[in-house]
């Protein structure tokens, strides 16, 4: 028995190195994480404690986060958009920020189309350690019943508990690369910003864009059925909630709106105006039609510039008003 | 499951004490061999869960096999066919699973069938092989059970990479009781710890540079490639050798004991004193099984060439399904060949020299282990011959080879305690040993650089043992 206790005793100790690392990786995330954490930390903090009191949210992806200026739109309304995420952890989101704050009067929900056919940044939502374990292991199960290769792939599980303990394996390359405090201040910065422009968060500065965006690489609607599976997740939590819904797009670039394949456009218009027929009962306006811009109103080939956002708000602005979406 | 994951972290714990509570409540050996029946099929099929069926199946033949050849078949022409019949089966499954891809794909072009390989096949027929042999020669008995044997066939640490163990060395210990050993257990643990600091700050930084330097061959100077390949003995040394000392101390934190499968190659001073050192139990094997019943040494010097270029050239082909490696093979026979030629004149050349010789003519052959093809390697060899450009020592950065400072220094540091572990191996044997018999600051000291290291490492990423793909 004193062996036993002696192995134990001296495996603890040989650990706390392996602890340390740990516990600074899990205390430190805006000392050294790249400034696109930021964003994400800014929308977990906000759904637990909201920064304004709106009663209008903004959910989607990074099309939502840069096409819509929040304080320019309407008073109470906020961006809980965030970049590279689906409406897996957008589900996540709102439904926390419910959870904590009660339900908004209003949503207007903007997600990219080729959104609901990849999920291409799930290793990032594990890497912010946006999710709760609970909630990734709600994603991975049903993930486990759908066509899903990412989310339950092989050795997903292990993946995941290497980022909820922050192991060094997951961090330790960007905590050196920071200096392991050296990304503070801008990162503090960033994080202020975003919430000076109520969620507002600009992608793509460059003053004009002729690059085609991620839509084009597709040539059908081939929507992932686990994003579609949380997609109406989100709808229906919304509406559960007494939530007045709007569905539409952010615009596409010339260049982009060309190229995109005709049957991707049709199959997408397609989804939207049956889930709008399958829930016809909900207090839910469904807008299907791409808008597209001129390529100099975009920062890159996937998002609006400033001034594209100052253009997309206005004309949002007014349509709203014309829909009466303010009134409940 | 990789020994570098964490999966294998949860894996061995939960594994030990299971074993361990099972050899304390039950006086037979059954319950505990059950248990890590179990789990080796787990750890075996956690990649794709066919891989469990050919175990199963390679076992259930040996064991029978084993089984006839001493209970009941008795004439000697019979036991010999039985032999032969069993080593084409299994063989025969080996060049299937290497070779069948291969053929269908020289024959069918794009149209080829895709055959998966299942890990660490060729390391658990060859040791499942022993069994049969030492049986058909009398030397062993078969197992007391199957159980027993099926723990022996399956066993985790030595699955995948091996090293590959004979029957009568390891089966026996199946039949053992092990006890929680404090001792025995941290010596396991520093072997473990070991292996992880050959793996993962070593040989994942040397995996970089070699990459990059092997990636880009075309637009390399031959000095480049040249530091290149020499790299690339390295890697290939600190990977292997790594995966066989985390084996042995897993296995060794079990209770079991397994065999060395490398002993300090790089202080070879001749090719054939480095494959006495290098993957010690596959040429064991190939001496025992192929070289010795071809006449060995016994019938002429001729006969003896022969024999070591048959030797290596299966090695080669056990190695892979391609020509590069037969090419290989060949060398490392042909080298053997040469020193014995020249060895009036080698016995004049100082220790050093042998020694700095040896690795060279290693580092030639290993150039065809690690190229994409005979065209590669050529080109490497070719330019190293005449595109040498010895400005290009004072240009080449070796921050410029993929690693930072931070982690060619790294790099460095971690060289020179594996120097300073396998000089402590080469004179006592037992560099492990020796550390757990420091004091206790002296050697957590020890401790403390080895996790440091290893953790400052961890964000390389965990990378495939190169011999997974045998």
């Amino acid at each position: 028995m004193k062996d036993k206790i002696k192995l134990i005793r001296n495996l603890i100790l040989i650990s706390i190195p392996l602890v340390v690392l740990c516990v600074l990786a899990y205390a430190l995330p805006m000392s050294y994480m790249t400034t696109e954490y930021v964003m994400w930390k800014e929308e977990y903090e906000n759904s637990r404690a909201p920064y304004t009191d709106a009663d209008t949210l903004i959910i989607g992806d990074s099309r939502a986060k840069s096409s819509v200026l929040p304080g320019e739109l309407h008073d109470g309304v906020y961006n809980i958009g965030i970049g590279g995420c689906t409406p897996v952890e957008m589900y996540y989101a709102v439904k926390n920020y419910i959870d904590h704050n009660g339900a908004p009067e209003r949503a207007i929900i903007i997600f990219a189309p080729y959104h609901m056919c990849d999920i291409d940044n799930w290793d990032q939502t594990l890497y912010f350690n946006f999710l709760s374990a609970g909630e990734l292991m709600e994603a991975y199960t049903k993930a486990l019943t759908t066509n899903d290769t990412i989310v339950a792939r092989h050795g997903r599980l292990a993946e995941m508990a290497g980022y909820k303990l922050r192991l060094p394996s997951r961090y330790l390359a960007q905590m050196y690369d920071a200096g392991l405090v050296g990304n503070k201040e801008e990162n503090l910065a960033r994080f202020d910003s975003i919430r000076k422009d109520l969620g507002y968060l600009e992608f793509g500065s460059a003053a004009g864009d002729d690059n085609e965006n991620y839509e084009v690489h597709h040539e059908e609607f081939d929507s992932d059925e686990l994003v579609i599976f949380y997609y109406e997740k989100l709808v229906d939590l919304l509406s559960d909630n007494n939530v007045k819904v709007l569905i539409t797009q952010a615009p596409v670039n010339e260049a982009s709106a060309e190229a995109m394949h005709p049957e991707f456009t049709k199959g997408f218009e397609a989804y939207l105006k049956e889930l709008g027929y399958r829930r016809r009962y909900y207090n839910m306006t469904v807008e299907s039609d791409i808008p597209v811009y001129p390529n100099e109103f975009y920062g890159d080939a996937n998002h609006l510039n400033h001034r594209g956002a100052e253009r997309y708000t206005e004309e949002l602005r007014k349509h709203l008003d014309d829909i009466g979406f303010w009134a409940w | 499951m990789l020994f570098n994951s964490v999966e294998f972290a949860i894996f061995l714990p939960v594994v030990a004490v299971v074993y361990f509570i099972l050899q304390s409540v039950s006086a037979s050996r059954k319950p505990a061999n059950i248990w890590l029946i179990t789990a080796s099929y787990f750890f075996y099929m956690y990649a794709d869960i066919r891989y469990g069926l050919l175990l199963l199946a390679v076992t259930l033949v040996t064991y029978f096999s084993g089984y006839l050849l001493r209970y009941v078949v008795h004439e000697s022409r019979m036991k010999k066919r039985l032999l032969v019949l069993t080593v084409i089966l299994l063989t025969g499954t080996l060049f299937f699973f290497k070779y069948a891809g291969l053929l269908s794909k020289l024959i069918a072009g794009d149209d080829a069938l895709s055959i998966l390989l299942p890990v660490g096949i060729s390391f658990y027929i060859f040791q499942s092989l022993t069994y049969v042999f030492e049986i058909y020669k009398g030397t062993m008995t078969p197992a007391g059970s199957f159980i027993s044997y099926a723990a022996f066939s399956s066993f985790f640490p030595v699955l995948l990479s091996g090293p590959i163990e004979r029957a009568p060395h390891l089966l026996p210990q199946f039949e053992e009781k092990h006890s929680f050993d404090y001792e025995r257990i941290r010596h396991g643990l520093i072997r473990m710890a070991y292996g992880y600091f050959l793996k993962i700050v070593l040989a994942s930084r040397l995996a970089i540079m070699v990459d990059l330097i092997y990636d880009n061959y075309m637009d390399a100077t031959g000095y480049q490639l040249f530091i290149g390949t020499c790299l690339y003995s390295l890697q290939i040394f600190c990977d292997f050798a790594s995966y066989s000392t985390i084996a042995i101390g897993t296995a060794e934190i079990l209770g079991f004991s397994l065999t060395e499968n490398f002993r300090q190659p790089f202080f070879a001073d001749s090719c054939s004193d480095l494959w006495r050192r290098w993957h010690i139990s596959l040429n064991s094997w190939f001496r025992d099984y192929v070289y010795i019943p071809l006449g060995g040494n016994r019938k002429g010097k001729g006969r003896k060439y022969l024999n070591i270029l048959i030797v290596f050239t299966l090695s080669g082909m056990w190695h892979g399904a391609d020509i590069t490696f037969i090419i290989w093979g060949m060398l490392s026979g042909l080298f053997q060949i040469m020193e014995e030629g020249i060895s009036g004149i080698r016995s004049h050349f100082p220790k050093w020299l042998k020694i700095c010789i040896t690795f060279l003519l290693f580092t030639f052959a290993v150039c065809f282990f690690r190229a994409d093809d005979i065209g590669q390697a050529m080109t490497v060899i070719g330019k190293v011959f005449t595109d040498f450009r010895f400005a290009s020592i004072l240009t080449t950065s070796p921050f410029s080879l993929g690693l930072g400072v931070f982690h060619f220094m790294f790099l460095v540091a971690g060289l020179v305690i594996l120097l300073i572990f396998d000089l402590v191996n080469e004179r006592t044997g037992d560099a492990a040993g020796r550390i757990a018999a420091c004091s206790t600051p002296v050697r957590w000291t020890i401790y403390f650089l080895l996790v440091l290291m290893i953790l400052g490492s961890t964000s390389i990423g965990a990378q495939e043992f190169i011999y997974f793909k045998f």
